[in-house]
């Protein structure tokens, strides 16, 4: 049963310069998180998701408005009971020292231990489930200073699972990583909620890691309010070409990808349903030449026989690769 | 791990014994003992020299290593600098504008309260350094409450340290060649001046300012993944921010008040124990500091008196030529280090 864990009331996030001279960057902000789900926040540079973010978080105060956590609003937190609601995971580039990824992971623990921070059974118990779960187990005795950075995000990762908190908040934790480690982080954070029945909100500007794995998405402009909903209503909405419209970048419905404006040469006919069609049709889009079925078209291309059949003016000529087929198209 | 706090721990009690029995004065370690355990010694004076001279030093020189290299440590942790040192903040600085008042200043209209002799055991001595340091402190400490970031602090502290500097300089160019001398003297530093009276408070001070540094190793270790991380563990970041500027503020005062300003030894030994315990984790590098900052400033200590150099070698300089090349060495030596100061 998924129920309301995080909600903003008219909330104005921004920066305090001394009296009534605030940069107000979002305003008006109504919204709300749920358990058991994964919430992917995007936007352009500048729109004020790590603002969000830290005033979520505690770090900064709200110029207006309410952030409310289950009953009550955050400012009526103290330090020590928000460290057990909410965790972070943040861009900031640390140099702990030596530290081992168990010390670093054991970090989560420190808002339940006594004040030497000692470890009991408990604790121990917290720190081998988050190891397990973000899959370092094998990790623990190494510095924390040599992993790569892959590896470094799921030793943070695991600190907020160690943490144990209802919500976790991530700035950016795709940044910067390989992208087979992208995705083995967001599956990681999407397992997390959907297992735990955590809430997982994360800022991203990678469109196609939110789309893939978002249950919910945030969308923040610049100068307009934030959007919120499911991925694919906000695309069907128009919101998401919003976000990010530029002169020459425009969003493709089809693909779900920002692309960038070629010019138009002409129009091609490309048939067949192979796999190959698919990417030889990107290729001539690429460079200017789209397949509008009724528009007169310049040649007709088929895949058959492993070989690549295009007819211009009447003549029809075969290539292994599409880089040949697309030199002839130019010529 | 424990092997090795074993082994500071059994260095540090060969180096007091050292101490106390080593000097340009040779004593039988037999009668040392039987002075220490109360009995009479032969010649008189080898019971003043044990009681009244060297183990006030070896005390002084464990107080002044623990202070020195605890308010290292609290700094170095605080800036995430691994330059930082006592002196960052400016209470040394402080500490010496007070002294410098006192002896070359207070004594321009002819009121000679200090000789060379005197310095040992000068009650106003230790309260002009207080008083200097305090000031310093309670600057730095408005500064902190009223600016979040730790950059700022550190370097306002800097630039607050070449202001007195200058104005200690001042002073000197104005001053009495005698005083002068005197007060050149007091910055060398030294352990040999300070009395079993003095350190009646000397102890005292260094115990609390020590338990105060164990009550902050767990916020300290969370400061090392910086503030944001820290706050969203549960720390009072700013609170503890200034906890720790107060407690190695008045460790540092202390010392420099009883011992004139020691340089190196507050920088180096974080980075020492940090090496030799292959950890940055406090609840082990507090203990770590202590000891080892023991064990170095009484190693410091013995060769000041060394057989020959009669206790003419200033402890400053000592600290610096020995201890320098020693933490170049262990910092070359280790891999962990390069790695991850």
């Amino acid at each position: 049963m998924k129920k309301a864990i995080l909600k903003t009331q008219d909330l104005a996030i921004g920066y305090k310069h001394g009296r009534n001279n605030d940069t107000v960057v979002q305003s008006h902000i109504d919204l709300s998180l749920n358990s058991g789900e994964i919430c992917c926040m995007l936007g352009p540079n500048g729109s004020g998701k790590s603002t969000l973010i830290r005033t979520l978080a505690g770090f900064q105060q709200s110029l207006n408005g309410k952030v409310i956590l289950g009953e009550k609003s955050i400012s009526h937190f103290s330090a020590g009971e928000l460290a057990k609601k909410i965790s972070v995971v943040l861009t900031e580039q640390m140099e702990p020292g030596i530290m081992r990824v168990f010390d670093m992971v054991a970090y989560g623990r420190s808002p339940y231990t006594g004040f030497l921070g000692k470890l009991n059974h408990e604790d121990k118990k917290a720190i081998v489930e988050a190891l397990d779960k973000t899959g370092i187990s094998a990790l623990q005795t190494r510095l924390f200073a040599e992993l790569s950075d892959g590896e470094k995000q799921k030793v943070m990762i695991a600190k907020s699972l160690a943490q144990q908190t209802q919500i976790i908040i991530l700035d950016e934790p795709a940044a910067f990583l390989d992208f087979p480690s992208k995705i083995e982080i967001m599956h990681l954070l999407r397992k997390t909620a959907w297992d735990d029945n955590k809430t997982v909100l994360l800022s991203t500007h990678d469109l196609n890691l939110a789309l893939q794995f978002a249950d919910k998405l945030w969308l923040m402009g610049k100068g307009s309010p934030m959007r919120s909903g499911l991925p694919e209503d906000l695309i069907l909405a128009g919101h998401l070409a919003k976000l990010f419209d530029r002169d020459k970048t425009r969003f493709d419905l089809n693909t779900g990808n920002f692309e960038y404006e070629t010019t138009h040469i002409g129009n091609v006919n490309v048939t067949g349903q192979e796999i190959e069609m698919q990417w030889l049709r990107r290729a001539f889009a690429r460079k200017g030449y789209t397949s509008n079925k009724g528009d007169k078209a310049l040649a007709e291309i088929h895949f058959k026989d492993h070989n690549y059949q295009i007819k211009i003016a009447g003549q029809t000529y075969g290539y292994e690769t599409i880089a040949e087929t697309l030199k002839k198209m130019e010529s | 791990m424990a092997l090795i706090f074993l082994a500071i721990a059994i260095l540090i009690l060969v180096l007091f014994v050292m101490n106390v029995v080593l000097g340009s004065v040779s004593i039988p370690l037999i009668e040392i003992l039987k002075i220490l355990g109360g009995a009479e010694s032969q010649p008189a004076s080898w019971q003043s020299i044990v009681i009244d001279t060297r183990l006030p030093q070896a005390i002084t020189a464990v107080l002044a290593g623990a202070s020195l290299g605890v308010s290292g440590l609290m700094m170095q942790t605080l800036f995430r600098n691994p330059l930082a040192g006592p002196s960052v903040l400016g209470v040394s600085s402080g500490a010496s504008l007070g002294v410098a008042l006192l002896m070359l200043f207070a004594s321009v209209p002819g009121v000679r309260i200090l000789t060379q002799s005197q310095i040992a055991g000068n009650f106003s001595v230790v309260i002009a350094a207080f008083g200097g340091a305090f000031a310093v402190l309670l600057l730095i400490m408005l500064l902190a409450a009223r600016y979040r970031s730790n950059t700022t602090i550190l370097i306002i502290g800097i630039m607050i340290a070449y202001v007195i500097s200058a104005v200690v300089g001042i002073l000197q160019f104005y001053s009495f060649k005698d005083d002068l001398q005197a007060f050149v003297i007091w910055g060398l530093g030294s352990f040999a001046n300070v009395s079993w009276q003095q350190l009646t408070f000397f102890i005292p001070i260094v115990i609390l300012g020590i338990f105060a540094a164990v009550l902050l190793i767990k916020p300290m270790n969370a400061l090392l993944l910086g503030n944001n991380y820290a706050s969203n563990l549960g720390i009072n970041t700013r609170l503890v921010s200034l906890l720790i500027i107060v407690v190695a503020g008045i460790l540092v005062a202390a010392v420099t008040a009883y011992c004139g300003p020691i340089a190196f030894l507050g920088i180096a030994i974080p980075h020492l124990s940090r090496n030799l315990l292959k950890s940055s984790n406090h609840l082990i590098v507090v203990p770590g500091t202590i000891l080892s900052g023991i064990a170095l400033a009484l190693l410091c200590n013995l060769i000041a008196r060394l057989p020959g150099f009669d206790g003419a070698l200033p402890i400053n300089a000592i600290t610096s030529i020995i201890g320098a090349p020693v933490v170049i060495w262990v910092i070359l030596k280790s891999s962990h280090y390069q790695k991850s100061l």
